[in-house]
């Protein structure tokens, strides 16, 4: 089957039921997107989906044809970080990191969405797990990037 | 065992009369000298150690050799952060690295430390007793990141000392070669300088000498001149978290490499009696082989999927083992039976069970633990230039180097471990429990058998069938009360024994008779040490029964701590703290209920409050925690911050929904849907305040704040509805 990933497109054949975390990490060598409960309860292996974030631990590979995919390694680079990554650097969010690479990508297309959310919203919103507990500044660094969306927008610039 | 390699050559090294004058001829103990063992061991190179643990090549490139994994506590950059200042290195040309898993490289600092706690002794003491300790944590095969002990002792007493030496003995080199005298020169950014003459050189072009030399007496910098001790360096692991580098042992990818998914016994502590349908498993795409053992089954594929689809198609029957086919209730019931007789006394002398008519009396209760870590456990081993080669993230590299000798069956020089990051570790992927370490061993026995690279993977729901878990404890508490409401005689049994009897102690300094006794409590499923091990489960009791106490004696939480501790001390200055950040007026205010909390953790203080309310449904929720920590000097304060969140994020998991609950021999939660845990929709905010001690001992961070959080919350549950004397207070299975 034929995905377009990160704006390329790639030929690979697996099962139509093989999920899309496990081709983009066996078939496609992008190792950023995380297993970590195989059941779409902890977020580790979230990227976006024509700009949805979808657990692709329980996304069929087949659902993904045509469509739109955008993993970490697309989100952003160290020399153009997108804002949820300029946010996670200056409040040093991550420890063992592990989770974070999903919880970004649930971020970025939660205040592409919401660029102005209530602390409430964010708890609603975002349902990630981090074990180590990075929770409160997960929660100010979603409201540092959400500003930095909205300084862009005002701006005029794509955020 | 010490490696015969590095045996061999530190004789050949020491007889070679290489090292002069850092040995005493004869003198086993303090003969023992790391940095020559540790050179043996890192073999032929340009670079030289010019002190334990700190190697400089002849560019002048500083790289810090040190034995902490990263597993997000960032202790790797406050030992970094330790090195700069008293090197007075380059930031720009200092890296970590991660030390060989080699008995050479035995953090002797961290059993020296927990075992003699802070001590100052001079001389030939000094000498002598680290020596001592280098010995013994190298015959131990000491070689772990956890107990919070990587800043506090690695790097407070190991590093710091080493870098301080190493610098005076540089400058020495260069003020000799400069022909100036060495008060006239400085040392900074990695270079020796003469002002006067406008002389410089820098470190590369010294470490050749100064590596033959020994060490002297450090003298350390005044704080005042510490440039990054203290301050919020930029952790060195961020960047590759955010950007998604595949930094953990899960992303490893070796060529040709084949995957092992593994099926646990059916019940927990069981064994497997029997596999029936291989021939139809074996069938199933990408299926190359199944490999059969007592303890678990494993399906190796092309792929991780296929071969965790396939292992899951295994028609399997099991065996029960010692936990047989019971039930938490019945669990519970056997453990407090035990405990109310509990007659190991390991702190005080006081007859036990008291008797009288006044007694204040409280039956606390914590359940097994799981950790779920976020990377699932998981091991890579392949076979190259005739060694075995492991790649894995583990908090314990030696140890998991030894555990893959053993199911190899090779030598210990033929097997080469690869640490790598950790997506979690918490006490599961410690390294002195083997329980914790049968992830390494079944990656090992898989290869060993079908050959060729494989990786093994847990699923999440094999994790939780076959883990060691934190082990359940119960809490019998008893107190007489004098005429100031202060208790004049205290005992607390517990149900399980502890590794060390000071765990148990309690942080007041107003207290009669304390007396702490267990029961044998051996653990009915295999025990792995988590996050604050010990304390979370006695900082529950203790600091519960402590409001219990105030109740009792009609006095406020806060102030009747407070007059527990003496006026003024450094205890009483935390305990204050916090009641000033949380603006403490009492345990109600509203419709909203306040508990406190005070511990000596891990060599630091910390004190917390929590604020909370009851829901609708009857549940507690948790809306603010301040916290105020103070750990002597904190290398890095945001870090301690960080871990400090964390920790309480930790403790409010397992106070509200943690546990695992056990029914008919099986265990009841299979996964994140099952096993609840702590979730930004709990809305806790965490507020913290990294205090400074300059003159106290360096504390430890990683755990310090996690045993609070139960007696806090509880404490203030306690001030809205029933108190909450059994964790978790939300989670019900039984």
């Amino acid at each position: 089957m034929r995905l377009t990933i990160n704006d390329e497109t790639h030929e690979v054949e697996v099962e139509d039921n093989m999920p899309l975390l496990w081709v983009l990490r066996e078939e496609l060598n992008m190792r950023g997107t995380k297993f970590g409960c195989g059941i779409a309860q902890c977020g580790a292996c979230t990227v976006h989906l024509n700009g949805r974030a979808v657990r692709s631990c329980v996304t069929p590979a087949a659902a993904a044809q045509g469509a739109k995919v955008v993993t970490i390694e697309g989100l952003g680079s160290e020399e153009a970080p997108h804002p949820v990554q300029k946010a996670w650097l200056d409040l040093q969010v991550p420890q063992c990191g592990y989770c974070q690479c999903g919880m970004q990508m649930a971020v970025a297309a939660f205040i592409e969405h919401n660029p102005d959310p209530t602390d409430e919203d964010i708890e609603a919103g975002i349902t990630n797990l981090c074990r180590c507990g990075c929770y409160q500044r997960i929660r100010d660094a979603i409201q540092k990037a959400a500003a930095d969306v909205r300084a862009a927008r005002t701006a005029g610039g794509a955020p | 065992m010490i490696s015969r390699r590095a045996l061999f050559m530190t004789a050949g090294v020491v007889g070679g009369g290489v090292l002069v004058g850092a040995v005493s001829v004869g003198a086993w103990i303090n003969g023992y000298n790391e940095r020559a063992i540790q050179d043996a061991v890192l073999g032929e190179r340009s670079a030289k150690l010019v002190a334990q643990w700190i190697q400089i090549a002849p560019d002048g490139h500083v790289t810090v050799l040190g034995p902490a994994t990263e597993m997000g506590q960032g202790a790797q950059t406050s030992l970094l952060q330790i090195v700069l200042d008293e090197l007075d290195a380059d930031p720009t040309r200092t890296t970590y690295a991660l030390c060989p898993a080699d008995p050479a490289f035995s953090v002797h600092d961290a059993l020296e430390g927990a075992l003699i706690a802070e001590g100052s002794l001079d001389g030939w003491a000094e000498k002598f007793v680290h020596g001592m300790f280098g010995r013994m944590a190298s015959l131990a095969q000491m070689q772990f990141t956890g107990g919070s002990t990587a800043v506090a002792f690695t790097g407070w007493k190991g590093m710091r000392r080493a870098a301080a030496g190493a610098r005076m003995l540089l400058a020495q080199v260069g003020a000799e070669r400069m022909k100036v005298p060495v008060s006239e020169v400085v040392t900074r950014d990695g270079a020796v300088h003469h002002e006067g003459s406008g002389q410089s050189m820098h470190y590369g072009e010294l470490a050749e000498e100064v590596a033959l030399m020994p060490l002297p007496e450090p003298v350390y910098k005044d704080r005042a001149e510490y440039k990054y001790i203290g301050t919020r360096y930029p952790r060195i692991d961020i960047p590759d978290k955010v950007f998604g580098r595949p930094i953990y042992g899960i992303d490893e990818q070796v060529e040709g490499m084949r995957y092992a998914a593994v099926a646990p016994p059916p019940l927990a502590s069981g064994t497997i009696a029997s596999v029936s349908n291989q021939a139809a498993v074996r069938k199933m795409r990408g299926v190359e082989a199944i490999v059969e053992r007592e303890t678990f089954v494993a399906v190796v594929a092309d792929n991780p999927w296929r071969a965790e689809q396939a292992v899951r198609k295994l028609a399997l029957t099991g065996t029960p083992g010692p936990l047989g086919q019971l039930d938490t209730p019945t669990l519970r019931a056997d453990r407090l039976a035990q405990t109310k007789a509990a007659a190991n006394v390991l702190l005080g002398e006081a007859e036990v069970p008291l008797e009288g008519a006044d007694l204040v009396e409280a039956t606390y209760e914590t359940p097994h633990y799981a950790h779920v870590p976020m990377e699932p456990m998981n091991c890579t081993v392949w076979e190259d230039g005739g060694k075995h080669h492991v790649a894995a993230g583990v908090q314990g590299m030696l140890s998991a180097r030894n555990a893959a000798v053993g199911a190899l069956g090779r030598d210990f020089d033929d097997v080469v471990l690869h640490p790598r990051s950790i997506g979690g570790g918490f006490g599961r992927r410690n390294g002195l429990m083997p329980e914790a370490l049968t992830f390494v061993t079944q990656a090992c026995e898989v290869q060993k058998e079908v050959g060729g690279a494989v990786k093994l993977t847990w699923s999440r729901e094999a994790e939780l069938r076959m883990s060691p878990f934190h082990q359940a404890n119960v809490g019998v508490m008893q107190a007489k009360l004098g005429g100031d409401g202060l208790p004049t005689d205290w005992t607390m049994r517990i149900y399980t024994p502890l590794a060390l009897a000071s765990e148990a102690e309690h942080p007041y300094d107003k207290v009669g008779n304390y007396t702490v006794s267990s029961a044998n409590g051996e653990p009915a499923v295999p025990y792995c040490v988590w996050r604050s091990v010990d304390k979370f489960n006695l900082v529950h009791f203790i600091e519960g029964f402590v409001d219990e106490l105030a109740e009792a004696a009609g006095q406020d939480p806060v102030a009747y701590r407070m007059a527990l501790l003496e006026p003024g001390s450094r205890k009483a200055r935390v305990l204050a703290r916090v009641a000033e950040m949380s603006g403490w007026k009492g345990s109600k205010v509203g419709d909203k209920g306040y508990g406190v909390a005070f511990a000596e953790a891990f060599g630091s203080l910390v004190a917390m409050v929590a604020e909370v309310s009851i829901d609708e449904k009857k549940e507690p929720k948790v809306h603010q925690v301040w916290c105020a920590v103070d750990t002597g000097t904190p290398v890095n304060p945001g870090s301690v911050e960080a871990q400090t969140q964390g920790a309480v994020f930790w403790g409010l998991s397992a106070t509200l929904y943690d546990g695992l609950f056990f029914r008919d021999g099986e265990i009841v939660q299979s996964n994140f849907h099952s096993y609840r845990v702590a979730t930004l929709r709990d809305a806790t905010k965490v507020h913290v305040d990294v205090m400074v001690s300059p003159d106290a001992p360096v504390g430890g961070a990683g755990e310090t704040a996690t045993p609070l959080v139960a007696p806090a919350v509880s404490n203030a549950i306690a001030a809205l509805a029933d108190r909450p004397r059994s964790l978790p207070i939300v989670s019900r299975f039984a």
